[in-house]
C-alpha cells in the first residue's frame, strides 16, 4: 500500500473519542497551521483513509488521526515512519463522554469505546508509538511546548507563533480549562456523572477494569451486557423462561476484542426444566460465525461453556449467542456473563505511558 | 463442561398441572403422576415420567411430540390396555379404548361374532350395533370371516366403527385419520368432529389443522416428561420445532 513521504506527516496521533484525544489533535493542528501556514487533518481508520492519504497533494503538512484503526491502517501508519502519539484515556470517563458528545446510551457508548481500545491496543504494545496519558492539571503552556517537541519544535524555534498562540490561549491557565472550552460537551459529561444509573456506572466500570493501556489480554463481559430479543432489544435483567419453541434466547453485547486468539467462557444458570434442553452457542464476529457449539442441558445448576477462536478484525463487533435449539416445555435460563482470555500475543511488548510532563 | 450443582435460584416451584383429589374430580378422566419404564437389554428405558392430566366433558386434548416421545404409550396407558409403572388414570367417564388400536378382537372369531361380544360387553342392542358397524366400517361380507384373515385396514376400520358403535363420553384416537382412503377419512372426520364434537378427545394426531380446528389444549411430550398448554398455538410451535 502507498503511503505519503514521512516529511509531509510530522505526526500521527490517535486514542480513544476522549476530550484528552480531540484536545491534542487540536494542539498539534494548531501548532502546524501557525509554523507552517496550512495543515490537513484527515481521518485514518481503515484501509481506504490509507489510500486517500497517498492520492492527496503533495507538500501539504498531514496530520493523521485515528481512534479505531483496522489492520490495514495500523500497517499504514507505521509505515510512514512518520512519529506515532497515542492519547492514553480512562474507559468509564471515554464512555461517559460519548454518551453526551454523541447521544448514545450506555452500551452503545460502551461499544464504541471496546472497539476503540480494541483496534488501538495492538498500538499500545508496539515500541515504536509513544503512549501519552494527558495530565489535566498541567500547565497549558507546558502541554502545548510538550505538544511541539513531538513535531520536532522547540520553543526558541517557533517564538512567534508560540506567543502569539499562548496569547490566543491566555484565559485558560491549565489543559483542563482549555479542553472544556475547546472541546464540546467535555464539561457536561464530567457534570452528568451522579446523574448515570448505577447499572450504567457498574457496567463501565466492570468493563474498565478489564481495558486500560495496557495489554488486554482477560475481559468479562457482565450479565446486562448481554441482551434478550425484543422491539427494542433489551439488557437481560431476570430469568429467561424456555418455554417455547427453538429461537434465539440471548445476543450481544457487541463489544469489540483485540486482534489474538481467545478462550471464551459463558456462564448460565439453568433451572426447573423438566425435559432437558438442546441449547446452541455461537461466537459471531461482524456476520462471521466463528464458533458454533451444540450441548444436550439436562440438569439444572450453573455451568460454564468455553469456546476459542481467532479474532482478526477489532472493528467489527463480537456477539456471543444462545440459541434454544428445540422447543422447550419448561426451564428457566439466566446468563451470568462472559469470561475471556487471551492467548499472549507473539507482537513485541512495550507499554511506553508517559505523562504530559515527560519531555 | 463445567456443572456446578447448586439450590436452584428460583424458589417458585414448577408450574404444571396437578391432578384433583379424587373426590372433587366429578367426570373427568384424570392421569396422575403417570411413569412408564420398559425393560431393555441394556437397561430401564424409561417412556413416560410423570406425567399428569385432566380431562373434563366435552374437552379435546391434543397430545404432541417427536416419533418415540410416548404418545401411543400414553393413550394405551389412559384406555387401559397398558399399565404404568407408577401413578394412576382414573376414570370417571366412559372412556372408549384407542382408536384404530387393532389389539383386542378374538382373531379366531369372525368380524360379526366380535361385533356381537362388544355389544354384549356394553350392553347395547346387538341388531342396532351390528348395522351400525356395517354401514360404516363398510366390510361387507367379510364381516363373516375370520378377524385373523383380515388385514391390517380392514381391522383398523372395525374397530373404528366398533369404537363408534359404542358412545362414549370420551375418545382415545392414536392417528386414527390415517385409515382407510379418502372417503373413509372424511366418514371418520364426520363421525368424530361433527356428529361427536360434544365428546371429550384425546387425540394423537400429525394434523395440525385438525388439532387447531377441535382441540383447546396440547399435552407435549418430551424425552419423556410432558406439560399440558392451555395456549394450543404455545402448544404446537414447541412441538414444530422439537
Amino acid at each position: 500500500m502507498s503511503t505519503r513521504r514521512s516529511d509531509t506527516i510530522p505526526l500521527a496521533v490517535g486514542g480513544l473519542p476522549s476530550p484528552e484525544s480531540i484536545f491534542t489533535i487540536h494542539c498539534v493542528s494548531e501548532i502546524v497551521r501557525r509554523t507552517q501556514g496550512q495543515v490537513n487533518v484527515i481521518p485514518f481508520n481503515t484501509g481506504d483513509d490509507s489510500e486517500r492519504l497517498a492520492e492527496a497533494n503533495s507538500g501539504e503538512p498531514t496530520i493523521p488521526f485515528f481512534d479505531t484503526p483496522d489492520g490495514q491502517a495500523r500497517e499504514a501508519l507505521l509505515a510512514t515512519q512518520a512519529p506515532i502519539i497515542l492519547i492514553t484515556g480512562d474507559f468509564t470517563e471515554t464512555a461517559r463522554f460519548c454518551m453526551v458528545a454523541r447521544d448514545l446510551d450506555a452500551l452503545q457508548a460502551a461499544r464504541f469505546v471496546s472497539q476503540s481500545f480494541s483496534c488501538l491496543e495492538p498500538l499500545y504494545r508496539h515500541n515504536g508509538v509513544r503512549c501519552i496519558a494527558v495530565d489535566r492539571k498541567a500547565n497549558l503552556a507546558d502541554w502545548i511546548d510538550q505538544v511541539a517537541a513531538w513535531l520536532g519544535l522547540q520553543p526558541s524555534t517557533w517564538q512567534t507563533a508560540r506567543q502569539q498562540m499562548l496569547s490566543d490561549y491566555a484565559a485558560w491557565p491549565t489543559a483542563e480549562a482549555a479542553i472544556h472550552a475547546l472541546v464540546q460537551f467535555a464539561d457536561t459529561a464530567s457534570a452528568d456523572r451522579e446523574q448515570l444509573p448505577t447499572a450504567t456506572l457498574t457496567l463501565f466500570e466492570t468493563l474498565g477494569q478489564c481495558y486500560h493501556s495496557g495489554s488486554i489480554d482477560s475481559i468479562v463481559w457482565p450479565a446486562d451486557s448481554i441482551l434478550e430479543p425484543g422491539d427494542p432489544a433489551f439488557p437481560v435483567t431476570d430469568a429467561i423462561s424456555l418455554t417455547g419453541p427453538a429461537r434465539m434466547l440471548t445476543f450481544g453485547p457487541f463489544l469489540h476484542l483485540p486482534p489474538g486468539h481467545w478462550n471464551a467462557r459463558y456462564h448460565f444458570e439453568v433451572d426447573q426444566h423438566l425435559a432437558g434442553n438442546l441449547m446452541e452457542f455461537d461466537i459471531v464476529n461482524g456476520t462471521n460465525v466463528l464458533v458454533s457449539h451444540r450441548v444436550l442441558v439436562e440438569d439444572a445448576g450453573k455451568f460454564g461453556f468455553d469456546c476459542e477462536f481467532d479474532m482478526q478484525e477489532s472493528r467489527l463487533p463480537v456477539e456471543n449467542r444462545a440459541i434454544l435449539a428445540e422447543g422447550s416445555i419448561g426451564g428457566f435460563f439466566r446468563p451470568a456473563g462472559i469470561w475471556l482470555n487471551r492467548d499472549r500475543p507473539s507482537v513485541a511488548q512495550g507499554i511506553n505511558a508517559d505523562t504530559s510532563n515527560d519531555q | 463442561m463445567m456443572n456446578e450443582l447448586t439450590v436452584p435460584f428460583l424458589a417458585t416451584p414448577p408450574s404444571r398441572p396437578r391432578a384433583l383429589p379424587a373426590r372433587q374430580e366429578g367426570a373427568r378422566i384424570v392421569a396422575d403422576g403417570i411413569y412408564k419404564s420398559y425393560e431393555t437389554p441394556t437397561g430401564p428405558k424409561h417412556v413416560l415420567k410423570d406425567i399428569s392430566f385432566a380431562i373434563g366433558p366435552g374437552e379435546k386434548m391434543a397430545v404432541l411430540g417427536r416419533n418415540g416421545a410416548g404418545k401411543s404409550t400414553l393413550v394405551k396407558i389412559v384406555g387401559g390396555v397398558e399399565r404404568p409403572s407408577r401413578g394412576e388414570i382414573r376414570r370417571k367417564m366412559s372412556l372408549s379404548w384407542p382408536l384404530a388400536f387393532g389389539g383386542g378382537f378374538e382373531v379366531a372369531m369372525t368380524g360379526l361374532d366380535n361385533i356381537r361380544f362388544i355389544a354384549r360387553l356394553y350392553d347395547r342392542p346387538i341388531r342396532e350395533t351390528i348395522e351400525r358397524v356395517d354401514d360404516f366400517a363398510e366390510l361387507g361380507s367379510n364381516l363373516l370371516l375370520p378377524v385373523r384373515q383380515y388385514s391390517s385396514g380392514m381391522r383398523a376400520r372395525l374397530a373404528f366403527a366398533l369404537t363408534l358403535a359404542i358412545d362414549f363420553d370420551c375418545y382415545l384416537i392414536d392417528e386414527v385419520i390415517s385409515v382407510g382412503d379418502q372417503r373413509f377419512h372424511r366418514k371418520c372426520h364426520d363421525a368424530l368432529f361433527v356428529e361427536r364434537k360434544d365428546a371429550a378427545m384425546i387425540l394423537v394426531s400429525h394434523d395440525i389443522g385438525i388439532i387447531r380446528e377441535y382441540c383447546s389444549s396440547g399435552l407435549v411430550l418430551k424425552r419423556g416428561h410432558g406439560r399440558v398448554f392451555d395456549d394450543l398455538d404455545l402448544a404446537i410451535s414447541i412441538y414444530a420445532t422439537l
